[in-house]
């Protein structure tokens, strides 16, 4: 249960099948990492159709946490869980650009807010 | 006055007579120092740009009273001048009471007949005027530089003119992402139609520039590419048709923007 002990830094919510993750200011590696095995596992035992990465509290990104969560994303991906990421702020946005991140826009969907990441999601399970 | 000019003998003495009057009326500050930067002569603009008297600076070191950001160390021109031997200029500030004085200073080295260095003189050009205008000009174009417009509801346009450098690039990318959150914009327009060449960094530009807005989820849409900007891109062999949306016109960029945004233009029957 320990990894769940650092994970409680985050908010988790389940709303009708996609889950809301809020993204914590400065996550140490050991948060990042226990917070991957614990998200993947969370859409597997609760049947998660898609999961939103809010970042809106996120002040500061580094490459490290950038790369885990893109992982994170991609594994989700290939569990068939639309994964959208919502709430970047233009100052993390700039440094992540310039410290030159290939981010995939095209397996991972971005919205500016929560609201519209939700549309998002409902669009695709609409379809 | 003619006459004794004419003549070789009275030329001589004229102009060492002359010689120190002819720095003290310059109306520009001059000073000459020795090689351990004590001040052995000023003239007298100069002492009354340090508001001191001319006899008090002589033997004093110079960097003691112009406090610049140039004095005493490495960047110092007269101390360029001394080890090279030759004319070295910069632009510079002096720290005065009523603010910074932004000035151009030249420093020549001081020779002895036998063509040893012994000091350096140096004058001093008051450039405060041109650093204001300048910084004016600057002030004006960073302004103008980065104007994003809302378009329509979700749709933003930046319209592009003249030369794109990194700070510009900068500039756009902070003023589009900070208005996309402001307006919840959608679709951002990059309308490059006003520059005139476009290079593999101002590509390299747009293309960070479009990859930024799409981690905002806004979609960023490059409209208005010239056939000459469409050939040079090609040639210089940069992969922007994968990655980013492109558009030739304006027009065709806003219809691109509907059709993101489910949106139809009809004409009333």
């Amino acid at each position: 249960m320990d990894e769940n002990e650092s994970f409680l830094r985050t908010s988790v919510t389940e709303i009708s099948s996609s889950l809301i993750v809020a993204i914590a200011d400065e996550m140490s590696d050991e948060d990042l990492s226990a917070f991957a095995s614990v998200i993947t596992t969370q859409s597997n035992q609760l049947h998660i159709k898609g999961v939103i990465l809010n970042f809106s509290m996120v002040q500061m990104l580094d490459t490290f946490s950038m790369r885990m969560l893109h992982d994170v994303s991609k594994a989700l991906q290939l569990m068939g869980v639309k994964v959208v990421w919502v709430g970047l702020k233009p100052g993390v946005v700039i440094s992540l650009i310039d410290l030159g991140i290939d981010f995939d826009t095209v397996t991972i969907q971005t919205a500016l807010n929560l609201e519209q990441g939700l549309e998002l999601l409902a669009q695709e399970s609409s379809l | 006055m003619d006459n004794r000019i004419d003549n070789p003998v009275m030329r001589q003495e004229i102009s060492t007579d002359l010689k120190l009057q002819l720095l003290d009326q310059i109306p520009t500050p001059v000073m000459a120092v020795n090689r351990d930067f004590e001040i052995i002569y000023m003239n007298q603009v100069g002492a009354e740009l340090l508001g001191k008297n001319r006899g008090e600076l002589i033997g004093k070191h110079c960097y003691n009273q112009f406090h610049t950001p140039h004095c005493n160390n490495d960047r110092c021109c007269m101390r360029k001048a001394m080890t090279t031997g030759e004319m070295v200029s910069s632009r510079n500030k002096i720290p005065l009471s009523d603010g910074d004085k932004h000035i151009m200073y030249y420093a020549v080295p001081l020779k002895d007949e036998g063509g040893n260095i012994v000091g350096g003189l140096e004058y001093i050009v008051d450039i405060s005027e041109q650093v204001s205008y300048e910084e004016r000009l600057q002030e004006q174009s960073r302004q103008m530089s980065t104007p994003t417009i809302k378009l329509w509801d979700g749709v933003l346009v930046l319209p592009v003119i003249g030369v794109v450098d990194s700070l510009r690039a900068q500039l756009m990318m902070e003023s589009m992402l900070n208005k996309i959150v402001e307006t919840s914009a959608k679709v951002i327009l990059l309308d490059i139609q006003g520059v005139a060449a476009v290079d593999t960094a101002i590509a390299n530009h747009l293309i960070k520039i479009t990859k930024a807005t799409r981690l905002m989820g806004c979609e960023c849409i490059l409209s208005g590419i010239s056939p000459a900007v469409a050939q040079t891109i090609i040639q210089l062999g940069i992969d922007m048709v994968d990655s980013i949306t492109t558009k030739s016109t304006l027009s065709d960029g806003l219809a691109e923007a509907f059709r993101i945004l489910n949106m139809k233009v009809q004409k009333i029957t």
